[in-house]
């Protein structure tokens, strides 16, 4: 999911706690930005930092002068068989090429473990609006790999190459492409495709597992102790210490309520993000240092999802109104089928049969409302905005889109 | 109320809208500035100015927002290419100015104005319970909301780098110089926030006008520098007689528009571009036209649904320079003179739409006619000359101080946003009454 998203299950997670709210009206406190910040660190911690500490054996850099597709192809595929051989996790990285502050050249990568092939096709010049918007326009992996066992793969990259969004007539011709043949078995735990496109890489580990074959982690840096039940356990004496400092400064003592409260909104919050990320493809690698592999993700949805952001983000926010109603010092609405019982939020019945309707009307039904939309404009328009190959169904099921999982 | 009054009213606003339309062409000057000014004549001439309907010069300040709104960005978009030399990325609008597409990105932007214009005349009336409701629900937490939209903003900001240095060090140092500047610009637009709430050097007379000289600075100075050193060409341009945006680009486009136009017009201390950041991620926007359009809809819902909110029944929420001006001499009071001035948007947006499209086209003409930097010359000088004249030399000191500030992202490749911290650090931390103990840490108070 989006780095927003996560910021804002973190909030969620702390608005649940009826302190961190009721501040508002007294201490002031700032319960709800820890909330946040817990909520988007793991992100911040791979992204800022831990990427940058990670080592590979094999780095290509193409060049505008220099787009050799075969060493590309060529190097994923070794490093695959290298990794089988040698039983060591070998790690390739393919340096992104930008041609001016607007556009960068983009190169398909394709790893098929069924037919064992890396496949590299040369694209466009596209803009950074491009290439994030390239994955609403994917076709299904189902479609893709009928189209591969009927016209081979590159004329399928060629199709998406020539019908995504980029920059007119940039496609170099003759066309650039090439196959690279691998020995091993693999399980793929990502897409069938990636791009080098923007930011920098994209980059693979290939690591032996138990059953012999060789597994692909796409960006391996990403989603390991950073992205761990473990690691979240010590974001509560992290903010124990910053609000017990803060309470000691301020005359509350060091055991303060507020520090007691970040105490556990520090890994509620953090697992948020943790549990979040399951529901795409990635997953994360739980409980390090005990376990060692990322776990594979539900693949409901993928980080660039409008959908599930969306729908992730909108119950977030209706769950701080909700908690901001309720744990005010006087609600500012009150619920229809809580009318006729008498009491307030404070009383466990009012709350229930309030939050019911909440639930129901505010959050139930917009959602499935939203749901429906998406469904049917899927069937009616998106499906027809997908790159295609002359199928008839290409699965309007899927709300992920193809365009990654972050 | 009498039809005499309303078209009085409505003469007034299209006279907004006309004036709005003359210094719209002025890049980097801010509605606000000529409200206020508007507001230095009307007390003037207060003998005159008493004798009006208080309405009518509602109205009209009413037309200068709308018409502001949905054209001041067109003179930046034409008359300030950017050299990409000093940019990490060029932003959709930027770009298809050198693909002579200046005129499509207006259009798309009006479109996105075109929603939120209809939202604020034909929704809001119905809706105003709720969002009475929300701003109720919100108002004692804006400490924390303003508190976690400046940690989004520094959170956010991901390296831009490629990630091609040989070593770790490398790798780091290369991700690090930007994402430490933006800190840096965050921390330093803070400490001049916080100083210029708690010490204004301006003079008492113009004291109200004291964030003019520090915006100014901070946003309007730096990009009409670069304009002036700029190495580019602007293509001629290419006037396209229908739109191409995809039913989703519209819908997706006015939807994170919405978000982010909401919720900084019922946030105080929020502008339109961390707002807009926020609700472009929430909302998963995607693609160019989408930004495009979405800028259009969250900058008129800020600029004019903020406003609107002044005169609306449930809430009656003082919000923004234009509220503060018009509170000075016009108290809202009933449910009919909101109707009215929801009436005299539609009517003022109207115009200001029809007009859009022909003055891109000037715009765009003129910039194959006169040399854009001295377009940007002569609008800085303008500007200094408006500082000095209001703030006199204090403010133009102030205003300098901004301005080495604002140059800052330029030179480091990192975004303008971390600037806004000059509004969202102080106003966050006296809500949370922490404002004037933090201040007198630096010896502000």
């Amino acid at each position: 999911m989006k780095g927003i998203t996560h910021f804002l299950t973190g909030v969620a997670t702390a608005s649940c706690f009826p302190l961190a709210i009721q501040t508002a009206f007294a201490d002031k406190s700032f319960l709800m930005l820890y909330g946040g910040f817990c909520g988007i660190l793991p992100d911040t911690l791979d992204f800022k930092f831990a990427r940058y500490f990670w080592k590979f054996d094999h780095i290509v850099n193409l060049t505008e002068d220099n787009l050799d597709a075969k060493l590309a192809a060529e190097t994923v595929a070794k490093a695959i068989d290298e990794a089988a051989e040698t039983g060591k996790p070998v790690r390739v990285k393919l340096n992104v090429m930008r041609v001016s502050t607007n556009y960068y050249r983009t190169v398909t990568v394709q790893i098929d473990g069924e037919r064992k092939e890396v496949t590299t096709y040369v694209g466009p010049l596209k803009t950074m609006s491009h290439v994030m918007a390239r994955g609403e326009t994917l076709p299904s992996d189902a479609a893709r790999y009928r189209s591969i066992a009927e016209k081979g793969p590159i004329p399928v990259l060629r199709d998406i190459a020539q019908k995504s969004a980029s920059l007119p007539g940039t496609i170099p011709e003759p066309e650039i492409a090439h196959v690279a043949k691998f020995k091993a078995d693999v399980n793929n735990t990502y897409y069938a495709d990636t791009e080098i496109g923007i930011f920098s890489g994209p980059d693979w580990q290939f690591a032996k597992q138990e059953d012999g074959r060789v597994r692909i982690d796409f960006i391996p840096w990403h989603r390991h102790w950073s992205h761990s039940i473990t690691l979240g356990l010590l974001l509560g004496p992290l903010g124990l210490l910053l609000f017990g400092l803060s309470g000691l400064l301020s005359g509350l003592g060091f055991l303060n309520p507020f520090a007691i409260a970040a105490l556990f909104i520090g890994p509620l919050a953090f697992w948020s993000h943790v549990f979040v990320d399951q529901l795409g493809h990635l997953g994360s690698n739980l409980y390090p240092p005990w376990t060692h592999w990322r776990s594979l993700g539900f693949k409901w949805s993928t980080s660039s999802s409008a959908f599930g952001n969306q729908m992730v983000n909108y119950i977030s926010a209706t769950i701080i109104l909700w908690n901001i109603n309720a744990y005010g010092p006087k609600a500012v609405f009150t619920m229809p089928w809580a009318a006729r019982i008498a009491g307030d939020f404070g009383d466990p019945l009012y709350y229930l049969v309030s939050l019911l309707n909440y639930a129901t009307v505010v959050v139930a039904i917009p959602l499935l409302a939203a749901y429906l939309i998406a469904l049917v404009h899927r069937k009616l328009y998106f499906a027809k905005r997908m790159i295609n190959f002359g199928e008839e169904d290409e699965g309007v099921e899927d709300f992920g889109g193809g365009g990654g999982d972050l | 109320m009498d039809i005499f009054i309303i078209l009085i009213c409505c003469l007034a606003a299209l006279a907004g809208v006309a004036i709005a339309s003359v210094f719209s062409l002025i890049p980097g000057l801010h509605i606000y500035n000529v409200i206020a000014f508007t507001m230095m004549i009307a007390f003037a001439a207060l003998d005159l100015f008493k004798t009006m309907d208080p309405l009518i010069t509602t109205c009209f300040i009413m037309g200068l927002v709308v018409g502001f709104s949905v054209l001041f960005t067109v003179s930046s978009q034409f008359f300030q290419p950017c050299d990409d030399s000093y940019r990490s990325m060029m932003l959709p609008h930027e770009r298809f100015l050198f693909e002579g597409r200046g005129y499509e990105a207006a259009m798309l932007s009006g479109i996105g104005s075109m929603f939120a214009l209809l939202m604020i005349s034909g929704l809001f009336p119905f809706v105003t319970g709720a969002i009475g409701t929300l701003r109720q629900l919100i108002r004692p937490h804006i400490y924390w909301i303003l508190g976690l939209v400046s940690l989004f903003i520094l959170m956010s900001e991901w390296p831009k780098d490629h990630g091609v240095g040989k070593t770790t060090g490398q790798r780091l140092a290369d991700a690090w110089v930007q994402l430490g500047m933006g800190l840096f610009v965050f921390v330093v637009s803070g400490i001049l926030g916080l100083f210029v709430f708690c010490n204004t050097i301006i003079p008492v007379d113009n004291a109200f006008q004291s964030l003019m000289p520090v915006f100014i600075g901070l946003f309007a100075i730096p990009s009409q520098l670069m304009t002036v050193i700029a190495h580019a060409r602007i293509p001629k341009q290419y006037f396209a007689g229908s739109v191409d945006a995809a039913p989703q680009d519209l819908a997706r486009g006015a939807l994170t528009g919405t978000v982010g136009g909401m919720f900084s017009s019922l946030t105080p201390g929020l502008t339109p571009g961390p707002a807009l950041l926020m609700s472009a991620h929430a909302t998963a926007s995607s693609g160019e036209k989408q930004f495009i359009i979405g800028g259009g809809t969250a900058r008129v819902l800020y600029y004019i649904g903020a406003l609107v909110l002044f005169f609306m029944p449930d809430v009656y929420m003082r919000r923004g320079g234009a509220a503060i001006n018009i509170s000075l001499f016009f108290v809202p009071e009933t449910a009919e003179q909101y109707f009215l001035i929801s009436g005299i948007i539609a009517v003022a947006g109207a115009a200001s739409l029809l007009l859009l499209g022909r003055y891109c086209k000037f715009c765009a003409n003129v910039t194959q006619k006169i040399d854009f930097r001295w377009i940007s010359l002569g609008g800085m000088i303008l500007l200094i000359a408006m500082v000095w004249y209001v703030t006199s030399w204090r403010g133009v000191v102030l205003m300098g101080v901004a301005t080495a500030l604002g140059m800052v992202p330029n030179f480091w490749h990192t975004r303008r946003i971390p600037l806004l911290a000059v509004l969202l650090v102080p106003v966050c931390l006296n809500m949370a009454g922490v404002g004037a103990k933090v201040a007198s840490w630096f010896g502000f108070r």
